[in-house]
C-alpha cells in the first residue's frame, strides 16, 4: 500500500469577533491508497475543518496556521491557488451531506456533472453528456439518460445523493471526502450509498477520509478510525483494534452510547456534559471536565498523542504508555 | 383515490422544465394574468404606434366653426376628420398622441430599467461577492447616500445637472431621451444593486457554491455560471415592480417640463397641458393620458407581484 495523504500538525483557527476558536489543535495523521479513514466525533469537534483544510477552502475569519498536508508527496499548503483548483474535483472531491443545498437549482444534473468535466479534461460538449450518463449509471441512477436531464428538486434525497457521488468520482480523484454523507437518508438508502461507495472504492482506487459520527458505519466501511474531540485528534486505531481495545474515555463513552441489540437497555448510556466552547478551552485535557477518571494531571497538563501499541495512538494521561514506546512527536 | 392522483401529478411534475413549472405556478394567479395581459397590450400599443394611430401626432387640425380646441371626443375639424377622443388645445388628434406617448414611455422606461439594471447587477454582485472588504462598503456606502434622497429629487438634481437638451460628449451625442434614460437609470440603480448584493451574498452561503469550489471553480466561474442564474428570479421580480415606478417617474419629469420636450408626445407632458383646461370641463384631455399612465403602473405592479409569487421556487413547490 501507498501512502496518499499526510496530514502533519495541522492547525486551524479562526478569528472571530468573540474570540480565537482552535477548530483543529494540532492534527497528526495519515492514509493509504484504496484505504477508508473514518473521522468520527461530535459536532464541532473539527471534522469538517479538517476535511476543507485538507482541500484548502477555509475561508475568512479562518486560518491554516501552520501544519503540512502531503498529497502524494507534496505539500498542499505551498501551492498557488491556480495549481489548487486543478487538484480539487479531480484528484481530491467531496461530498457533502445535504444533497438538495449542494446541487445548484437552477441547473440540471447533467449539467453539473458536465460542467466539472469541463473544468478538468477536454472532453467535447457531446462527451460530457455521455460521460455524465455514464456516471449516472454507474452510480446506480435507473433510466440515467431521462433522469441526466433533471432538475435536482425532481429526484428524490437517495437518487440526489448518488448524482452527488457521480459529480464527486466523475474525474477519477484519488481521494474522496465525504462528509456524513447520508445522515439525511434513511437506513435503507444508507447501505445502499455505502455499498456503492465501498464498490467505486475498490474500483476506482481511492482513499476515503469519511465524516461521520455513526460509529456502526465506521465499523462496516473504513478500516482506519480517528477519534476527533475538540479539535484534537484523541485516538488513533485500524477498526478492529478500536472497537476490541477502546482506551480513551471518550471513545468508550462514544461506544457505550451506541444502543445494544441483544439486552433490553433500560437506559441509554450517554456521556455527560456538553463540547467545550472552542474559544475558552478548559487547561489540561481538554476532556477532562466530562471525564470519569481524571487526578491532578489532567487538569493542568495537557496529553499528547502516544503510541500504546503498534498503530493505537491515544492522548489520555490515564492510559498506561508501555515503556520504549515513545511519543511519536513533541 | 385521492393519493392516486396526486402521486400521478407527481409523476407529470417530474418531468417538468423550470419555465413550464413557472408558467403553471403564474397562471393561477389571475390578478398577475390581468396584469400580464396589460402590459401586453401596452407592448402592443407601443410596438404598432404608426399603424394604429389615426393621424400624424404632431400635426393640427382646425376646429370647424362655432366650435374651439380643445374638441371633446368623437367631434369632427373642418375637414370631417373624426377624432375619437378629442383634441387638444392645438387641433392635434388626443388617440394619436397618447397612442405615441406610451411608445416614448415605454420606450425611456424599458431603456432606463435596462441600464439601472445593467449597472446595479454590477454593483450589488461584486458587492456581494466581496461582501466585507472595501470594495463593498464604498460601492455600498455610494448606494446608501443615493438612496437616501427620494427619487424624485434625485432625478431632477440630475437633469438640473445634466440640462435638458442634447449633449455632446466626445463623438457621441445623446439626445434628450436617452438622457432622461440615463437620468432615471442612474437613479434606480441602487436599488437593483441593494437586490443583487442580498441575493448574491444568500447564494453564497449555499452548499452548492462550496461543492462548485470543491469541483475546482474559479470566482469568475463561480460567479458568472453558478449564482447568476439564481439572481435572475429576484432581478425579473424587481425590474418588473420597478417599471412601474420608472413610469410614474418619467411621466412626473415630462410633467414638470424637466423630462421630454414638446412637441414630441409625451402622456406627462399632456398631462401638463391639460392642467389649464381641468377645470373648463375638458375631462377627457386629462383622463386619457392619465387613465393610460395609472392603468400602465397598475399592469405592471399586477404583474411583478405574480412574478414574484410564481418565480419563488419554494412558494411554488409549498403550493404545488
Amino acid at each position: 500500500m501507498r501512502e496518499l495523504l499526510r496530514v502533519e500538525g495541522l492547525v486551524t483557527r479562526f478569528y472571530t469577533d468573540e474570540g480565537v476558536v482552535k477548530a483543529v489543535d494540532g492534527s497528526w495523521f495519515a492514509l493509504e491508497a484504496d484505504e477508508a479513514l473514518g473521522v468520527v466525533g461530535e459536532s464541532g469537534s473539527g471534522k469538517t475543518v479538517t476535511a476543507l483544510s485538507i482541500m484548502r477552502l477555509i475561508e475568512n475569519p479562518g486560518r491554516i496556521e501552520s501544519g503540512r498536508i502531503l498529497f502524494r508527496g507534496e505539500d498542499l499548503l505551498e501551492k498557488p491557488e491556480r495549481e489548487m483548483r486543478r487538484i480539487r474535483g479531480k484528484e481530491i472531491s467531496m461530498v457533502f451531506q445535504d444533497s438538495l443545498s449542494s446541487l445548484n437549482p437552477t441547473l440540471t444534473i447533467g449539467a453539473q456533472i458536465a460542467r466539472v468535466l469541463k473544468y478538468h479534461t477536454r472532453l467535447t460538449r457531446r462527451a460530457r453528456w455521455q460521460r455524465a450518463v455514464k456516471l449516472l449509471e454507474a452510480v446506480g441512477i435507473p433510466e440515467p439518460a431521462k433522469r441526466v436531464s433533471h432538475y435536482p428538486h425532481q429526484l428524490s434525497g437517495g437518487m440526489r445523493q448518488r448524482a452527488l457521488i457521480a459529480m464527486a468520482i466523475s474525474c477519477n480523484p484519488k481521494l474522496l471526502i465525504l462528509d456524513e454523507p447520508t445522515t439525511a437518508l434513511d437506513v435503507t438508502i444508507e447501505a445502499q450509498i455505502f455499498g456503492l461507495i465501498g464498490e467505486l472504492k475498490d474500483e476506482f482506487r481511492m482513499g476515503v477520509f469519511l465524516i461521520t459520527h455513526d460509529l456502526s458505519v465506521v465499523a462496516s466501511f473504513c478500516q482506519q478510525v480517528i477519534i476527533m474531540y475538540a479539535g484534537k485528534i484523541v485516538e488513533e486505531a485500524d477498526v478492529q483494534e478500536l472497537y476490541g481495545n477502546p482506551l480513551h474515555p471518550y471513545t468508550l463513552g462514544l461506544l457505550r452510547s451506541i444502543p445494544p441489540l441483544e439486552e433490553e437497555a433500560e437506559r441509554l448510556e450517554s456521556i455527560p456534559g456538553e463540547v467545550p466552547d472552542l474559544i475558552n478551552l478548559p487547561p489540561g485535557c481538554n476532556f477532562s471536565p466530562r471525564c470519569a477518571l481524571t487526578d491532578e494531571r489532567c487538569w493542568h497538563e495537557e496529553p499528547e498523542l502516544a503510541e500504546v501499541s503498534p498503530g493505537h495512538r491515544v492522548a489520555c494521561h490515564r492510559v498506561a504508555v508501555p515503556v520504549g514506546v515513545g511519543e511519536i512527536h513533541g | 383515490m385521492a393519493w392516486e392522483i396526486q402521486s400521478g401529478e407527481y409523476e407529470l411534475g417530474a418531468h417538468r422544465t423550470l419555465l413550464q413549472e413557472f408558467w403553471r405556478n403564474f397562471r393561477r394567479n389571475k390578478l398577475s394574468l390581468i396584469g400580464g395581459f396589460i402590459v401586453l397590450f401596452y407592448a402592443f400599443l407601443a410596438i404598432f404606434a404608426p399603424l394604429l394611430a389615426p393621424y400624424d401626432p404632431i400635426e393640427q387640425y382646425d376646429a370647424p366653426r362655432g366650435m374651439r380646441n380643445p374638441m371633446p371626443p368623437l367631434s369632427r375639424d373642418v375637414d370631417g376628420r373624426l377624432f375619437l377622443l378629442g383634441t387638444d388645445k392645438f387641433g392635434r388628434d388626443i388617440l394619436s398622441r397618447a397612442i405615441y406617448g406610451t411608445r416614448t414611455l415605454l420606450q425611456v422606461a424599458v431603456g432606463s430599467i435596462s441600464i439601472a439594471m445593467l449597472l446595479g447587477v454590477t454593483m450589488g454582485a461584486i458587492a456581494g461577492y466581496r461582501a466585507g472588504t472595501w470594495v463593498d462598503e464604498l460601492l455600498m456606502r455610494a448606494v446608501d447616500i443615493m438612496l437616501s434622497f427620494p427619487s424624485l429629487v434625485l432625478a431632477i438634481a440630475l437633469v438640473g445637472a445634466f440640462g435638458i437638451g442634447k449633449i455632446q460628449i466626445g463623438p457621441f451625442t445623446l439626445s434628450n431621451i436617452v438622457k432622461i434614460m440615463l437620468v432615471i437609470a442612474i437613479t434606480y440603480s441602487p436599488r437593483f444593486a441593494r437586490v443583487m448584493r442580498a441575493v448574491v451574498l444568500q447564494e453564497m452561503g449555499k452548499d452548492y457554491v462550496a461543492a462548485a469550489k470543491i469541483s475546482g471553480a474559479s470566482s469568475a466561474r463561480i460567479l458568472l455560471a453558478e449564482i447568476f442564474p439564481n439572481t435572475i428570479p429576484p432581478i425579473i421580480v424587481q425590474a418588473s415592480l420597478m417599471m412601474a415606478t420608472t413610469v410614474l417617474t418619467t411621466s412626473s419629469l415630462s410633467f414638470l417640463g424637466l423630462g421630454l420636450q414638446p412637441p414630441r408626445p409625451s402622456l406627462g407632458l399632456m398631462l401638463n397641458e391639460a392642467r389649464d383646461y381641468l377645470f373648463w370641463g375638458a375631462w377627457w384631455y386629462v383622463m386619457v393620458p392619465g387613465g393610460l399612465i395609472t392603468l400602465a403602473i397598475l399592469g405592471f405592479n399586477l404583474l411583478g407581484d405574480g412574478l414574484r409569487d410564481a418565480l419563488d421556487p419554494r412558494q411554488a413547490r409549498r403550493r404545488g
